[in-house]
């Protein structure tokens, strides 16, 4: 039993991992620029592309890691450059409509270009080897996930916290005027934003296309719908407080589906999008900021 | 004119002026409209007409939207949530008895002895769609702008869980198919009809004053006595009722069900018609759903040719992006051309 | 130093500032007055690159390079020397003391100068030496006002806009703000203040700027200004 639960863990720490890569990316680029960007998924499915192509290539992993972030990086400050500096100002409802409309289109210009048909593709086969942890055992996979992402986050926390551009993008998600009247280019902060958080899904990408073996052009829509419950968790816009929401949300949904009954497994994402609405009534500044702004 | 005693003196002002002449005005053009429709009966093949149908069906469900989103500016995407809920509890009332048994086996017996006529289904669709509605908004119509937005979303998956694992009630993810025929086009004229009626009373109200009145500024609106909460849920629920009536019409239709029947991708077309049209615009909204159901359907052979599927979402995506950089308060703003509104007569500021 | 011609702007449909012509010369303290939404915060944001005028021209002359305030962009601006500390102070409350002042160098790029600035600015507010490693959102309003000034201080200013320094403060709050003002003048950094309290600022002032609905409609040495029966009855409160 032990063991069981300690597996369900590993696999919602996994899980967790990828919608905090996910939600950290949402709620920096919200915290930037107070814009839900519903095509924050579709960048999940652009890194899995990215990593297929680039294995059929026959790139080491390592590398393919390097490039999925710098792929991720560019089409995050493409759709940031070409779609949403130009509408920056107008309300939110306007740009959560365009932020729809560009998931739309890529999706559905992945659909044209690949057709619907799911890839398959798979880590190494010595990935899937199960790890031995103190009388239980773990996928390899899994382990690699959770290891890989929280270098990752700290990275990002290094980024955030100790350098300039890090001190910029906070000044200027604070208070956009002041932040201009100090010097900082915001425009190129706020692409810096976006270029981050948009790494941060791809590679999340790469890690979901080698967890569940697949991957399709409207795979991101789920996994972009998640990791905005994860941040709603959190508190919008709290880089802290999405990591935390990320990792609570994959918690719960495996606990949610592996200590049920089998006949409740289908209402996963029923459970989901509850916890959400009822987080948004009770605690809608999230579980753990203090705050009482209007979530308008 | 005379107002009668309830209307206020600024409601008798932006009375029309020769109710009776926009009346007979409005009928004429009702009639018209089902001449062009006998026409097409005539002229067109069966897909055709069908196309036509949906056509019809989607301006009305984006006039809806207009009503529940338009004028109270709340931003919800829940429209598919409940044309779901409606096509199903009509689907459920109309399927006929005999292969009730094998289709759906674990019905309550009172159920499945039922055989409903159209009519009595759709309504009791759109009537369970509005209480789920009014249960639903009571909680989310707190939230605003985006919030509300992501969680009507997350209401979509809600319902699309439980329709696909709801076995006993709605044979699960495989849908109910064979549902009787009920529907051709003169069920989507009048529907259209009937929705495009009731949103241009209520925009012309003083209600529709009312819940505008909340769009703008819900603090000075309450501060002018209006109950700001009670409005919101009343645009939702009234949105909710014809979204479901909308759903149980286009399943006996196409005469099938699923829980992915009406998706994501419906909530975000009707929303662009919505945008397209203008915020709050009938006129907009019918010729913007017009518009995109003839761009995206002649756009289809093209797909089927070319194997290019998806082409027209991402057509439909583009002019939406391409809209809201030139006229970010869409074709009509949320106004009626004065023509329109010559026609029909609707006064006052809107 | 600057020199505003012709300035017109808009803000939507509304013309805010209309035909606003003014110099200021290098080591004055300059003082903008006027009612409540006469145009002066937005004469101070169009010159710091934040609006953008339909017409006229703004020119910035620090030293013997020139800036076209019309058209450069913010941060090129800050760099030039002109340093706008805005209306409500508009520090960063989710950061640390330390951390507000920093941003104020952020477009510093000699180390060396940052450090020394920094230091004389935490002698000239004690206060920001004290609190330097707590948040800024718990400061009070003076403090908050000294943050914002020594903040604009560390981004070496040649010209300082000062929008309303005094708002909202006490008043023995605001005599050490107008001491702090006047000993900037002494080393040599020109000045142009807005200010509600007209009483202080013409004290003050060099040259004084009289602003009604969007137009300058007097101007003048601080102290003729502060003679001027107008200027008495409508901003100084005093009978003629």
């Amino acid at each position: 039993m032990t063991q069981y639960v300690f597996q369900q863990v590993i696999n919602g720490l996994a899980l967790g991992s990828l919608y905090a890569l996910l939600a950290i990316g949402f709620s920096m680029i919200y915290g930037i620029v107070r814009l839900i960007n519903f095509a924050h998924g579709d960048l999940v499915m652009i890194g899995g592309f990215a990593t297929l192509a680039l294995v059929s290539a026959g790139v080491p992993w390592p590398v393919i890691l390097v490039f999925v972030l710098c792929v991720g990086a560019m089409a995050g400050i493409a759709i940031e450059t070409v779609v949403f500096r130009p509408m920056r100002g107008a309300d939110q409802v306007t740009g959560f409509i365009a932020t729809l409309a560009v998931s739309i289109a890529i999706q559905n210009s992945t659909l044209m270009a690949l057709s619907g048909q799911p890839r398959n593709f798979s880590f190494p086969a010595f990935m899937r080897q199960r790890i031995d942890i103190a009388g239980s055992s773990a996928s390899l996979t899994d382990l690699t996930i959770i290891g890989l992402t929280l270098l990752l986050i700290g990275g990002l926390f290094l980024i955030v916290y100790r350098t300039k551009m890090g001190q910029a993008m906070r000044a200027t998600a604070e208070n956009l005027t002041a932040a201009r009247l100090m010097g900082v280019a915001v425009n190129r902060t706020i692409m810096t934003a976006f270029a981050i958080g948009s790494a941060l899904a791809a590679v999340a990408g790469l890690f979901w296309g080698g967890k569940f073996g697949q991957i399709d052009p409207l795979m991101g829509f789920e996994p972009g719908l998640k990791a905005f419950v994860a941040c709603v968790i959190g508190g919008v816009g709290s880089i802290g407080g999405a990591m935390l929401g990320g990792y609570i949300l994959g918690l719960a949904e495996i606990l949610f589906v592996g200590l049920l009954p089998q006949e409740y497994s289908g209402y996963r994402d029923t459970f989901v999008f509850l916890l959400l609405i009822v987080i948004l009534l009770v605690r809608p500044s999230g579980l753990f900021i203090r705050q009482t702004e209007e979530r308008a | 004119m005379i107002p009668d005693a309830s209307s206020t003196s600024v409601e008798a002002w932006s009375r029309p002026r020769a109710p009776q002449w926009s009346f007979i005005a409005s009928l004429v053009i009702v009639c018209l409209g089902a001449v062009v429709v006998f026409t097409m009966t005539q002229w067109l093949d069966r897909y055709a007409v069908t196309l036509c149908a949906l056509l019809l069906i989607n301006a009305a469900l984006a006039v809806s939207l207009t009503v529940s989103n338009g004028l109270s500016g709340l931003f919800s995407l829940g429209h598919p949530a409940f044309m779901t809920i409606g096509a199903y509890v009509a689907a459920i009332l109309t399927f006929p008895a005999t292969r009730k048994g094998t289709m759906l086996p674990d019905l309550p017996e009172w159920l499945a002895a039922i055989e409903a006529p159209m009519l009595p289904a759709v309504l009791l669709g759109g009537g369970v769609a509005g209480l789920v509605s009014l249960v639903v908004g009571y909680a989310v119509l707190r939230l605003k702008g985006h919030y509300l937005a992501v969680a009507t979303l997350g209401l979509i998956i809600v319902v699309q869980g439980l329709v696909r694992n709801w076995d006993g009630l709605t044979r699960g993810g495989s849908g109910l198919s064979g549902l009787p025929r009920h529907v051709d086009i003169w069920w989507a004229y009048g529907y259209l009809v009937i929705v495009v009626a009731l949103a241009w009373r209520i925009k012309y109200s003083s209600l529709g004053r009312a819940i505008m009145a909340v769009r703008e500024n819900e603090l000075a609106a309450e501060c002018s006595g209006i109950n700001s909460a009670r409005l919101k849920i009343l645009a939702f629920s009234v949105g909710a009722v014809l979204a479901g009536v909308g759903g149980a019409l286009t399943a006996h239709l196409i005469s099938v069900i699923t829980p992915g029947t009406f998706s994501i991708v419906l909530a975000f077309n009707l929303v662009v018609m919505v945008v397209i049209g203008g915020a709050g615009s009938i006129t907009g909204a019918v010729l913007a759903a017009a518009g995109i159901t003839l761009l995206s359907e002649s756009l289809r052979p093209v797909e089927e040719a070319a194997n290019l599927y998806g082409l027209s979402q991402v057509v439909v995506a583009v002019c939406l992006i391409a809209v809201l950089y030139m006229r970010p308060s869409g074709l009509f703003g949320s106004g009626e051309p004065s023509i329109v509104k010559r026609i029909f007569g609707g006064r006052g500021q809107a | 130093m600057l020199e505003v011609r012709e300035l017109n702007v808009f803000r939507g449909a509304t013309h805010v500032i209309k035909n606003v012509s003014f110099n200021v010369e290098e080591g004055q303290i300059a003082a903008l007055i006027g009612a409540n939404g006469a145009g002066k915060s937005t004469t101070l944001l169009t010159l710091s690159g934040l609006l953008r005028p339909r017409s006229g021209t703004a020119v910035f002359r620090p030293d013997a390079q020139e800036v076209d305030l019309t058209s450069a962009p913010s941060e090129k601006i800050v760099r030039a020397g002109l340093i706008h500390c805005p209306e409500g102070r508009q520090i960063f409350h989710s950061m640390t003391v330390r951390e507000n002042l920093e941003m104020g160098a952020y477009a510093q790029l000699d180390q060396k100068l940052v450090s020394k600035t920094t230091a004389e600015v935490l002698e000239l507010f004690p206060i920001l030496a004290e609190r330097s490693g707590g948040m800024a959102g718990s400061l009070s309003g003076g403090e908050q006002m000294m943050l914002a000034l020594g903040r604009a201080l560390l981004a070496q200013p040649k010209l300082l806009l000062l929008d309303e320094p005094s708002l909202g403060l006490a008043p023995l709050v605001i005599e050490r703000i107008f001491d702090v003002i006047a000993e900037l003048r002494r080393r040599g950094v020109t000045i142009l203040l807005i200010e509600q309290n007209a009483a202080m600022a013409l004290d003050l002032a060099d040259t004084a700027f009289v602003m009604e609905t969007g137009s300058i409609v007097l101007s003048g040495s601080g102290a003729d200004l502060a003679l001027n029966d107008k200027v008495r009855q409508s901003y100084l409160g005093g009978a003629a």
